[in-house]
C-alpha cells in the first residue's frame, strides 16, 4: 500500500473513532468493541490529547464585573426600546395586559356568543314568510313564543293580535295558492287562530267592531277551509285551493265562480261571465270585466273597478272606493237585495248574468 | 443548565416576561457567546461590547420568536456570528479595496503576527488564565471558519447540524473541517 493511501485509511479510522466519541461512547469501550482501533491506539491517543487541550478554552470567561454591568445595561436599554416603540407606533407592546392568556377565553366566549346570536337572528328573519309545512315554520313559532315570554303583560294584547293576523295570512296563502298540506297541519293552524283570538280577548285588546270583523274573517277562513277539505276528501285529494267553490247557499254558477279569502292584500281579476266573492282582512282590490256579479266583505278598504254590465256590492268597515264605467250598479256600506252580511259569517252570492 | 431547563426558562420568559428566567438563560450562555466572540476579535473590550450587544438583541427578540432549547442555541450563536461580521465590516470601511473575507483572513493570520504575535499571545494567555500559552497561538493559526468550528464543536459541544446552521454550511462540510482542525492542532502539539 502506498504511503498516501495508508495515511487516508488512518484518517478515516480515526475520524470514525471520533464520531463514536461524539455519539457519547467511552474511548475504552470503542477499543474493546472494535478491535480495528487497537492498531491505531497511539495515534488516537494524540488526537485525544489535542481534544483535552482544546477543552482548556472553557476557562476563558468574562469577568464578574462585566457580567453584572452588561445585564443592567440590557434592562435599561430594553425599557427605552419599549417606550420608544410604543411612542412611535402607538401600539401596545408585547408585555401588554391584552396579550395575557386570561383574555383569550373571554374573547373566545364573546365571539361565540355573537356568532350564535347573529346566526339565530338570521334564521328567524328568514323564517318570517314561512307557512305550515315549511322547514323554518317551527323556528318562526319558537321565536314568537320567546317574544311572548319577553313581552310585558301590558303589550301582550297587541302582540297576540299581530300573531293572529299572521296565522290568518298563512291560512289565506294556503287557500289562495292551492298548497297541499296535511289535515293535521291545517287543524293545528285553525286551532292556533282560535288560540290567538282567545288570548286577544283575554287581554281585552279588541273593541266591539274589531271583534266583529275578526269573527267574520275567522269564520270565513274556517268555512272555506272546511269546504275545501270536504271536497278534497270527496274528490280524492286534488288540491285544496281549487277554484269554483262559490256554490254555498243555493246559488248557481253559470260560467265560473271565483272566491278569494285573504288576510292582508288580495288583488283579483275576473273576466267574462263570472261570480266573485271576496272576504278580506285589510285591502281588497278587484277588477271585474264583462258581465259579472261581485260581493265583497272587507275589514278595512275595498277598491273595485267594474266594467261592462255588472252588479257589485261592497260591505266594508272603513272605506270603499269604486269606479264603475258603463252600465253598473254599485252599493257602498249597504245591504241590498243582492248581498247580505249579517256579521255571523260571510255570504256567497252567486249570480250569473 | 440542561435542555429541559433551558426550554422551560425560554417558555416562562416568553409567557411572563419575568427577568428571573432571562437571567438563567443569560448566565448559561454568556461565557459561551463571549468566548465565541473573543477568539474572533482577540480584544477583551471589543468582545465585551459585542457580547452585550448580542444579549440586547436576544432580550428584545426572544419573546416574538418561536424557539425551543435546540433552536435557541443556533439562534443565539447566529446572532453572535452576525454581530462579529458586522463589527469586521465596520472596521473594514476604510479598506474598501479589500474584500471582507480577505480582511478577516488577513486579520486572523497576518495582522497579529505583524504586531509581535508571541508577545500578544502570551499576554492573552495570562489574561485568560490559560495553562498552555502555546494553545492560544495554535488556535489563532487556524483559518477563521475552522477556529469557529473548533470552539463550537469541542468547547461548547454543539452538534454538527447546529454548527452548520450557524455558519451556513452543510453538516458533512462542518464534520470534515472540524477533523482537519483537530488534526492540525494534534500535529502542532506533537511537534
Amino acid at each position: 500500500m502506498f504511503k498516501a493511501d495508508k495515511a487516508k485509511v488512518e484518517e478515516k479510522i480515526i475520524s470514525k473513532f471520533i464520531s463514536l466519541l461524539d455519539k457519547g461512547h467511552d474511548a475504552e469501550y470503542c477499543f474493546d468493541k472494535f478491535p480495528v482501533f487497537k492498531s491505531y491506539r497511539s495515534e488516537i491517543g494524540k488526537y485525544l490529547a489535542a481534544l483535552d487541550k482544546i477543552k482548556d478554552f472553557k476557562s476563558v470567561k468574562p469577568s464578574k464585573k462585566f457580567e453584572k454591568s452588561a445585564l443592567e445595561k440590557i434592562y435599561q436599554n430594553s425599557q427605552k426600546t419599549e417606550e420608544s416603540y410604543f411612542q412611535k407606533n402607538m401600539v401596545l407592546p408585547k408585555s401588554s395586559k391584552l396579550k395575557r392568556p386570561f383574555f383569550k377565553p373571554v374573547i373566545a366566549f364573546i365571539s361565540t356568543f355573537l356568532f350564535l346570536t347573529f346566526s339565530y337572528t338570521g334564521t328567524v328573519f328568514a323564517s318570517a314568510n314561512s307557512i305550515p309545512g315549511d322547514i323554518l315554520y317551527n323556528v318562526k313559532i319558537s321565536a314568537e313564543n320567546i317574544q311572548t315570554s319577553l313581552t310585558p303583560p301590558s303589550r301582550q294584547g297587541s302582540l297576540h293580535l299581530r300573531f293572529l293576523n299572521r296565522r290568518m295570512a298563512e291560512a289565506v296563502i294556503i287557500l289562495n295558492n292551492n298548497i297541499n298540506i296535511s289535515d293535521e297541519k291545517i287543524n293545528n293552524l285553525l286551532d292556533s287562530i282560535d288560540l290567538e283570538y282567545k288570548r286577544c280577548n283575554e287581554h281585552h285588546y279588541l273593541n266591539g267592531q274589531q271583534t266583529e270583523t275578526l269573527n267574520n274573517e275567522i269564520n270565513g277562513i274556517k268555512t272555506e277551509t272546511q269546504m275545501r277539505m270536504r271536497k278534497r276528501d270527496g274528490t280524492g285529494r286534488d288540491g285544496m285551493g281549487s277554484n269554483g267553490m262559490g256554490n254555498n247557499s243555493g246559488g248557481q254558477c253559470t260560467s265560473s265562480t271565483e272566491s278569494t279569502v285573504s288576510g292582508n292584500n288580495t288583488e283579483t281579476t275576473v273576466s267574462d261571465n263570472s261570480t266573485e266573492t271576496s272576504v278580506s282582512g285589510y285591502n281588497t282590490e278587484t277588477t271585474v270585466s264583462g258581465n259579472s256579479s261581485k260581493t265583497s266583505v272587507s275589514g278595512n278598504t275595498t277598491e273595485s273597478t267594474v266594467s261592462g254590465n255588472s252588479t257589485e256590492t261592497s260591505v266594508s268597515d272603513n272605506s270603499t272606493e269604486s269606479t264603475v264605467p258603463g252600465n253598473s250598479t254599485k252599493s257602498d256600506n249597504s245591504t241590498d237585495g243582492t248581498s247580505s252580511n249579517d256579521g255571523k259569517g260571510f255570504d256567497y252570492k252567486n249570480s250569473g248574468k | 443548565m440542561d435542555d429541559l431547563e433551558l426550554n422551560l426558562s425560554i417558555k416562562q420568559f416568553k409567557k411572563s416576561g419575568d427577568s428571573v428566567y432571562f437571567e438563567k438563560i443569560y448566565h448559561h450562555f454568556l461565557p459561551k457567546i463571549y468566548r465565541f466572540i473573543f477568539f474572533q476579535v482577540l480584544n477583551k473590550q471589543t468582545a465585551e461590547d459585542l457580547t452585550s450587544e448580542v444579549f440586547m438583541k436576544i432580550y428584545n427578540n426572544i419573546r416574538g420568536s418561536n424557539l425551543n432549547s435546540l433552536t435557541f442555541k443556533a439562534w443565539a450563536f447566529k446572532i453572535a456570528h452576525n454581530t462579529a461580521i458586522d463589527y469586521f465590516r465596520r472596521e473594514n470601511k476604510s479598506k474598501n479595496d479589500v474584500s471582507f473575507e480577505q480582511y478577516v483572513e488577513e486579520y486572523n493570520e497576518h495582522e497579529i503576527k505583524d504586531k509581535n504575535l508571541i508577545k500578544e499571545e502570551k499576554y492573552l494567555a495570562n489574561e485568560l488564565l490559560l495553562a498552555d500559552e502555546k494553545l492560544m497561538s495554535l488556535l489563532n493559526r487556524l483559518p477563521g471558519e475552522q477556529k469557529k468550528i473548533v470552539l463550537l464543536r469541542y468547547v461548547d459541544e454543539l452538534d454538527y447540524k447546529t454548527i452548520g446552521s450557524i455558519l451556513n454550511k452543510n453538516e458533512s462540510a462542518v464534520r470534515t473541517m472540524s477533523f482537519r482542525a483537530l488534526k492540525y492542532i494534534k500535529e502542532e502539539i506533537n511537534k
